[in-house]
């Protein structure tokens, strides 16, 4: 059900209105803190901690909040669960956007271009397993692994996007918020190393 | 993995323990894998793979019946056989890829001919449809089959025919005109006047006995050609694009079974494993099991929809791939002159190489996906 909820969200709407969404059904109030003490949280919570300026996030209706103290998000079972299926959603976002920029500059049938399409494919039908799988036995692990695959897949496509994906707004911002989010919320600095 | 899956793999992995001692001698010599036919491993791959109307001695397990006719049956299957050794899941007998062919475009005699062989004792089958030059690509397909009266004439070469030497029959792929509707399959036995086999040496996977098969004239029974009982577009293209999406799974969970197989002697050999060798093999364990399960989706997938074979190619080429990078990981693990320390790791070096070129190419796999996505098919 969470799977449908995120990804429907993150695909056709973006990165900030999935994380508000992620938001109004996991998180009645406050925020989630991850192990450094940041947030990523929708622009209207109220928190604690000191707003971080991020100029490329203006508008978006999303923030991050730095100098929260402790880490929250062991209080939240399942976080780590819902970002990866917001992120996969994002990233399958991507690659839909990423194959419409390349069919209008026609460079889609170049096989170069194709085979590393696949790639993002497979890896995204790899990871959406995981994911679908509650009875894997290390989800914690697993997870991290999730996340990681995610952001190498999203950097694939933004290297087929040239500077189109690099632009704000553009493809490229929700693939930046989308490593923000593992970065906040991952508990180790395994987040990308695409 | 669901229950019922679970069970049958629990079962296979005991059973494929027997084969493990025997690996380094199948590299040797071929004909190894016929004086092992009394092991329950064989003999239960000789008699399933055969669809439930023509198989009354099923695999029960647990209450539960397998007759590894299904991608997702079959995908586990070979993967824990792989897992204890590759080239002997290539050696295998039994009904194979001919076997899946035959179950999706045969008719009722033809089946009922070809099953009725099979389960007389263990037999070999081939599946001849790569051809020199032309690889595994329908339109460069270049084998002839001429009617003549109740006969058909079959000219052509095929390559790369795994246990083309030891099998008593399989399908040879040919085509009667120009045009794509003309690409067919028969029936072929070994012995048939005009069909000649001779073993190709190869560098890994050297029990499945590579053969090149030459087919100078050679006649067999009009009605040994699949699928006559259908329209020319339900069989020859229709019928090979739906086996080769049935075993593209099969395919890939060799491969998983391969890249257990260098975890598993990576775990088993610690004390050997260099410094920087020790660092965590769970990573590796994680991604293993990882594109496991991904490959057992794309079986079930292709099960409900033998016709949708993209989940199959993504399994198929990133399975390969790992497997590929896993061996190529360990032997680095254990340090300088690893392939000659350790000769069962070298040799799933050798076989993994075999993996990308199996059912289509990885860089073929990747185009095909493509097409898919673009498609909206995945």
């Amino acid at each position: 059900m969470t799977t449908a909820v995120q990804q429907d969200t993150a695909r056709p709407a973006g990165a900030a209105a999935a994380v508000r969404a992620l938001y109004a059904s996991r998180v009645p109030a406050g925020v989630v803190v991850g192990p450094g003490g940041h947030a990523v949280t929708p622009e209207d919570r109220r928190s604690a901690g000191r707003p971080v300026d991020l100029p490329w996030l203006a508008g978006s209706g999303i923030r991050v909040v730095a100098g929260l103290g402790p880490p929250t998000v062991d209080r939240h079972p399942g976080w780590l669960l819902d970002l990866a299926r917001l992120r996969l959603g994002l990233g399958r976002a991507l690659l839909e956007a990423t194959t419409g920029f390349l069919t209008g500059r026609g460079l889609i049938g170049h096989q170069l271009v194709r085979a590393a399409l696949a790639e993002v494919v497979a890896e995204h039908l790899t990871v959406a397993a995981a994911l679908d799988d509650a009875a894997a036995p290390d989800p914690a692990d697993a997870l991290i692994d999730a996340h990681e695959r995610i952001s190498v897949a999203d950097r694939a496509l933004l290297r087929l996007s040239g500077a189109a994906g690099y632009t704000v707004p553009g493809p490229g911002l929700d693939a930046h918020v989308s490593e923000l989010l593992a970065d906040v919320y991952l508990p180790d600095a395994r987040v990308c190393r695409g | 993995m669901a229950d019922r899956l679970g069970l049958l793999r629990d079962q296979v992995r005991d059973w494929a323990q027997d084969l493990r001692p025997y690996g380094d001698a199948l590299d040797r010599d071929p004909g190894v894998v016929e004086r092992l036919l009394h092991l329950p491993i064989m003999a239960w791959s000789a008699r399933l793979q055969i669809p439930a109307a023509y198989n009354p001695d099923p695999l029960v397990l647990g209450g539960e019946t397998f007759y590894l006719t299904g991608s997702a049956e079959r995908t586990v299957f070979c993967a824990e056989v792989a897992r204890a050794d590759l080239g002997m899941m290539l050696a295998l007998p039994g009904a194979s890829m001919a076997g899946t062919l035959v179950s999706v475009i045969g008719d009722e005699a033809q089946r009922a001919w070809f099953y009725g062989r099979l389960r007389e004792r263990p037999t070999w089958t081939f599946f001849g449809l790569t051809e020199p030059g032309g690889g595994s690509d329908a339109a460069a397909l270049r084998t002839r089959g001429v009617t003549r009266g109740d006969e058909v004439v079959l000219t052509g070469a095929k390559r790369y025919v795994s246990n083309a030497v030891r099998a008593a029959l399989g399908v040879v792929f040919f085509r009667s005109g120009d045009s794509p509707l003309s690409v067919g399959a028969a029936l072929v036995e070994a012995g048939t006047p005009g069909l000649r086999v001779a073993p190709i040496e190869t560098i890994g996977v050297r029990g499945a006995q590579l053969g090149a098969i030459t087919l100078d004239a050679a006649r067999i029974p009009a009605d040994r050609v699949l699928g006559r009982h259908r329209s020319p577009v339900r069989r020859g293209m229709w019928g090979w694009l739906r086996t080769f999406n049935l075993l593209r799974p099969t395919v890939a969970g060799m491969a998983v079974g391969v890249a257990w197989a260098a975890y598993d002697y990576a775990r088993e050999h610690r004390d050997a494993l260099s410094h920087a060798g020790r660092e965590s093999l769970e990573p590796t364990r994680r991604r293993i099991e990882a594109v496991h399960r991904m490959t057992v989706r794309a079986a079930e997938s292709v099960d409900r929809d033998p016709g949708n074979g993209a989940q199959a190619s993504a399994a198929k080429l990133t399975a390969a791939d790992l497997a590929a990078e896993v061996t190529r990981d360990v032997l680095g693990r254990l340090g300088p002159g690893a392939r000659v320390e350790h000769p069962r790791l070298e040799r799933l070096a050798r076989d993994a190489r075999a993996l990308d070129l199996m059912e289509g190419t990885g860089n073929v796999q990747r185009l095909s996906l493509a097409t898919a996505y673009l498609r909206s098919l995945v």
